[in-house]
């Protein structure tokens, strides 16, 4: 049943909608709208594809839209202090950890999608680039561009005492 | 041989097909140079994987859990729908936490905890002479009577999630005034492993969906599988949380 496949793939679709959203909040209700839509329109899901891929998609779609909406509502938004998530915790791992989310909040939306498809989630290349609908050699240029500016940024946090 | 930084990378994604994988592999081998950019896309990959690895393993929140999703079709009637739920019945979300780095240990050597700050200083826990806390009182009943999934007015409790635990008995997550810990069934007793005190900040409201890192650490140091949805957590209520 469509339902619980799309349960089943709950925790990876958070843990994406988080690597595009850093807020908790923000990535939940992605997920939530995401849930909705894809059991609304579960007539446009094709069996034998990817479920995954098609969520992902449904998610970036949906993210994109909230994004422009956003900026045409001129709020801003920043990422999620950090103390939310780590309390006491400063261990070397834990500051590891904060600098990579740090720096991809820098990220122009369309590196930080594509690294939260390839390098958070670890879909294959095919996969994200069906998700984002490009070609693949578009796909494999868009990542190689924003790996570089993700390493830029963790250099540049490294580089500040 | 000079290899394009896409086709270095698509090699330490394991993208590349043969032969060309081979001729990469032989050249990375043969040339520090290359080696190191190799190393370096991997342990990016590595970084940013482990960044977000720690969602994986959350309590899904409630409103995600398949039961709940309801007719909401846009991300800002979503946050609204949100909203409202915690501005009309907080006792089904996490209170305001907040202020993380404000947690302490209630301290407690022997003798009563004397919980409740601003409830009139109920007896909620009381802990034996090996420091062993036990829920008492309204904080037991609560534990044993209140569903997460419904709202308890009156109550001065507030279950999180609920939960089956490794060692095989029922775990529930709760807060009381400003505190909050995690309760485990043990025989007929609810024996408290964590409790923290957080300061509440004032208006931050984006936190509230989440508990103390330590009670997100017991959670996770002790869940079996998913946490239980209404219908699981009335049946381990009926079955007096005895599994």
């Amino acid at each position: 049943m469509l339902a619980d496949e799309l349960a089943a793939l709950l925790p990876r679709m958070r843990r994406f909608a988080r690597s595009i959203t850093f807020h908790r909040e923000d990535a939940d209700d992605l997920v939530q709208v995401a849930m909705e839509r894809a059991l609304g329109r579960s007539e446009q899901y094709a069996e034998g594809t990817r479920l995954d891929s098609w969520l992902f998609r449904i998610i970036k779609n949906a993210w994109i839209d909230e994004v422009r909406g956003r900026i045409r509502r001129d709020r801003i938004f920043a990422p999620e202090e950090e103390g939310a998530h780590v309390g006491i915790d400063s261990s070397a791992a834990q500051q590891q950890r904060m600098a990579v989310q740090q720096a991809m909040s820098l990220l122009s939306e369309e590196h930080r999608i594509v690294i939260g498809l390839v390098l958070v989630d670890g879909l294959p290349y095919k996969e994200a680039a069906a998700v984002l609908d490009i070609p693949m050699g578009t796909l494999t240029s868009r990542l190689a561009r924003a790996r570089d500016a993700l390493q830029k940024l963790l250099s540049d946090e490294r580089a500040v005492p | 041989m000079t290899y394009s930084d896409e086709i270095l990378m698509a090699f330490a994604d394991g993208e590349l097909s043969e032969p060309q994988r081979s001729e990469v592999d032989a050249a990375v081998r043969a040339d520090p140079a290359l080696a190191s950019i190799v190393d370096g896309h991997r342990a990016l990959r590595r970084d940013v994987s482990a960044a977000f690895a720690g969602v994986l393993d959350e309590p899904l929140p409630a409103r995600l859990r398949p039961a709940s999703t309801g007719k909401v079709l846009s991300f800002e009637a979503a946050r609204n729908a949100r909203a409202r739920i915690q501005a009309a019945a907080p006792k089904r979300s996490w209170p305001t936490w907040a202020a993380l780095a404000a947690t302490l240990v209630v301290g407690v050597l022997a003798g009563t905890v004397w919980l409740g700050g601003g409830q009139g200083g109920d007896d909620f826990v009381s802990a034996d002479g090996g420091g062993r806390l036990t829920a008492r009182g309204e904080l037991a009943g609560a534990l044993t009577r209140q569903l997460a999934s419904e709202a308890a007015p009156g109550s001065a409790v507030r279950i999180g999630v609920s939960f089956a635990a490794r060692d095989g008995g029922y775990c529930r997550s709760f807060s009381v005034g400003a505190r909050a810990g995690l309760a485990c069934r043990d025989g007929d007793a609810w024996r408290i492993p964590v409790l923290k005190e957080s300061a509440p900040a004032a208006g931050d409201y984006r936190q509230a969906a989440s508990a103390p890192q330590a009670v997100l650490e017991a959670i996770d140091a002790r869940i079996a599988g998913p946490a239980l949805d209404a219908a699981a957590e009335r049946a381990a209520r009926e079955r007096g949380w005895k599994r």
